[in-house]
């Protein structure tokens, strides 16, 4: 009924889980696609690849491990799908808080976000219909560090001649958001979880009035609310990854960024002051959670696109089958 | 530590908008205003003719259905719904709109005896209980196609769905002789769990349960029963011996019997939805205890799964089908979106969640605490699905006669935090027993 051409079972998942952490937390200087490599992860990617990332992915979410994972996947289902002469050397470029791409006669104007520095590769930037392929000369690049400044991401921006860009045309675009929106879904579940284990075991420990402040129901109930909405999130990123829709994939990302903000407010609350300061590891996680939400949308908009595109259909699609 | 168990109310599908009453003080069953809940009839609204009894060898499946042959429900729910659109029998239940919940089961009974007939809902049930075998999510693939067909589901299928599993597991004598007149719509049962005092903290409950020869006796009250007034039988659970979980038994008592009185309750939204049972003497048979003496909270948690479980299941169909519903009656308007959104992306997440206990019940796991989350899961969706509903469709929701149907719905979603152990009762289950956090220390208060 469930995992489908799976070749992982539950056991296999939880080695993975294990060997997962360690690759995504360890302190070293070999790039990560090599320690994958030593994992064997081609051979479990292909085996089921959907099981493989989300399990990934979660795992990336719940160590708050900063481990350039997104940007090299969101590259290959690029390259998957605009063929294989971009199967290297090209960042997606995402959409910028500071303002947009855009084409002045025979100038590109950039404005992105990638999720790790170019050097060297080319900046793939959506503009209208098309893709533009940038080659990275007189693009100039920024660390986006203000908010969460081990995440990673860089702001680009630059002029760019037409003539320089290589065009491409199709549908490329929508498969890349797609495959974006459930890999960071997999992500904010994985940190909403870790979220509520810890508020679960912070609130088992600490004691006020003579007794665990967790015995208390105004927290339980907090911490239990936001557990329902991260298990119906993980349901989501699941769904997401097994039937590849995008339609299922902008759902389970609002959903998720939504669960983990909720999550968030509920265990800080747990915490106390101490949660509020930089004492405790808490605010890494919140501040992850608002920078992974951003990306493809946060969960606001998403409510607002998917409110839309069910009023202008008329079609209430329901989301997996028995 | 009191909350462990929630008022396990019993349910409700058949929303309705009462219009119509007729008086009748002298029935035993009768509203709290008086009236007869059984004879009424309303010329203003259409009727699906009633079928009369119809031979399985006409059906074109006749009663040779066989699970085996589908690929998978989803491929039997096809099929389905092309039988439902074509058959005469059914297909004049598609928008069908009763005007009262008595008139609802009324009409709702030849709807089953035609399923039944035709063999659709006996797939997913044990060829020992009348069924056509197959796992549970046969029924489960037929219910989401009633929904996307805009067939209301008669409440007996609701009910058996709860009451019916245990019975296969706790009574199989029970399920073997009852389950074939309970899918045909011949009677309907209720559940009787709650008592005036006894609701979230249903281990104090009081209802006596004494020996007399062969069987026992029945002494006490019973509230909340969904659809009592209009059920045959109650499945009931009672005191036989000591305090605290312990001392209960879980027995099925027939309710048109001397000793028994039913009282309907009206319900928010006009309608009969549950009902006061007075125990004075009640005959129950040695043979319709369900499980042992002294089992009865076993088997009342046992329930759970298919009470919290695959009624999330069922629910959430007709919230996509009521929310597609909404759409059509107003224009799209920009300031909805994003409530619309936000109430789908519950509805999903319920549905997703739902179908892993339906996929799990199948495979018979026992599941556990975590069916709070189903229920939990299922207050957030229903409340913002019917929130954004009345929202979108506008001012004439709460006013227009032609509305009656959806506006019942929308009052009666009111009761979902409440029905089936409380939302809180739940926030308490879901962070004890499936997150470990620590229960109250005895003797602490």
């Amino acid at each position: 009924m469930s995992g489908i051409d799976s070749g992982i079972d539950s056991d296999m998942v939880a080695m993975l889980r294990t060997s997962l952490r360690h690759v995504l937390t360890e302190v070293s200087d070999r790039p990560l696609a090599q320690r994958l490599d030593d994992l064997g992860w081609d051979e479990v990617v292909t085996s089921d690849p959907a099981t493989a990332l989300q399990t990934m992915f979660e795992i990336k979410g719940e160590t708050l491990s900063s481990a350039a994972a997104l940007g090299p996947e969101l590259a290959r289902v690029f390259a998957v799908h605009a063929g294989d002469a971009h199967a290297s050397g090209t960042v997606v470029g995402l959409a910028s808080p500071f303002g947009a791409s855009r084409l002045d006669g025979d100038t590109l104007h950039v404005e992105a976000t990638a999720l790790s520095v170019l050097d060297g590769a080319s900046l793939l930037v959506p503009l209208d219909s098309r893709l533009a392929v940038c080659p990275s000369a007189g693009l100039t690049e920024a660390p986006m560090t203000e908010l969460d400044e081990n995440f990673g991401a860089v702001r680009v921006t630059g002029i760019v001649a037409a003539g320089d860009v290589n065009w491409i045309d199709g549908d490329v675009w929508p498969h890349v958001v797609a495959h974006g929106r459930w890999l960071v879904a997999c992500e904010l579940v994985g940190i909403a979880r870790h979220v509520i284990a810890t508020a679960v075991e912070y609130t088992g420990q600490r004691v006020q009035y003579g007794k665990p402040i967790g015995e208390f129901q105004a927290l339980q109930h907090r911490i239990a609310s936001a557990h329902a909405l991260v298990v119906g999130a993980g349901h989501l990123a699941t769904e997401a990854g097994r039937d590849g829709d995008e339609w299922t994939a902008l759902v389970a990302k609002c959903m998720a960024g939504s669960a983990a903000e909720f999550a968030c407010t509920q265990a800080q609350q747990c915490y106390g002051a101490i949660g509020f300061t930089w004492e405790h590891e808490f605010h890494r996680y919140l501040r992850r959670t608002y920078t992974l939400d951003r990306l493809f949308g946060d969960w606001r908009s998403l409510e607002h696109e998917i409110g839309n595109r069910l009023q202008l259909t008329g079609v209430v699609p329901r989301i997996g089958s028995l | 530590m009191t909350l462990q168990c929630g008022v396990l109310v019993g349910h409700m599908v058949c929303q309705t908008s009462r219009r119509h009453e007729v008086s009748n003080p002298a029935s035993r069953r009768v509203d709290t205003a008086g009236y007869d809940l059984t004879t009424l009839s309303d010329s203003r609204t259409t009727l699906p003719s009633i079928p009369q009894h119809h031979d399985p060898a006409d059906s074109g499946t006749g009663g040779a259905l066989d699970p085996a042959s589908f690929a998978s429900p989803t491929a039997y729910a096809a099929v389905l719904a092309e039988f439902l659109r074509t058959d005469e029998r059914t297909n004049a239940f598609i928008g069908f709109r009763p005007h009262s919940l008595e008139h609802c089961a009324e009409h709702l009974a030849a709807l089953q005896g035609a399923l039944f007939d035709s063999g659709w809902s006996r797939l997913g049930w044990p060829p020992s209980a009348g069924g056509l075998g197959g796992d549970p999510r046969f029924r489960a693939a037929m219910f989401q196609t009633l929904w996307d067909l805009d067939i209301q589901i008669p409440e007996p299928f609701t009910t058996l769905e709860i009451l019916v599993p245990v019975l296969m597991v706790f009574a199989p004598h029970l399920a073997d002789e009852f389950l074939p007149a309970l899918l045909r719509g011949d009677e309907s049962w209720a559940q009787a769990f709650s008592e005036p005092d006894a609701g979230s903290d249903l281990a104090s409950l009081r209802t006596r349960m004494e020996p007399d020869g062969d069987g026992f006796r029945l002494y006490g009250q019973k509230v909340w029963s969904t659809f009592g007034h209009l059920a045959q039988r109650s499945v009931l659970l009672a005191r036989s011996g000591g305090p605290g979980h312990k001392g209960l038994t879980m027995v099925l008592v027939d309710l048109d019997q001397p000793g028994c009185e039913v009282r309907a309750i009206r319900a928010e939204d006009g309608e009969n939805h549950f009902s006061e049972i007075f125990l004075d003497g009640a005959y129950v048979p040695k043979e319709r205890v369900i499980g042992d003496l002294g089992t009865g909270w076993a088997v009342a948690m046992y329930m759970l799964q298919w009470e919290r479980g695959a009624w999330g299941w069922l629910q959430q169909g007709r919230f996509h089908k009521r929310l597609e519903q909404a759409l059509a009656m107003a224009p799209a308007q920009p300031s909805h979106s994003a409530s619309i959104g936000r109430a789908y992306a519950l509805m999903s997440a319920l549905r997703l969640h739902t179908r892993h206990t339906v996929e799990c019940l199948a495979r018979e796991e026992t599941l556990g605490p975590e069916v709070s989350i189903d229920k939990l899961l299922l207050i957030d969706a229903e409340i913002a699905a019917w929130n954004t509903i009345r929202e979108h469709v506008g001012p004439r929701f709460d006013v227009d006669e032609d509305l009656h149907w959806l506006r019942g719905e929308y009052l009666f979603s009111r009761a979902a935090p409440i029905y089936g152990g409380s939302q809180e009762i739940q926030r308490t289950l879901v962070a004890q027993r499936v997150l470990g956090m620590p229960r109250e220390q005895a003797g602490a208060r």
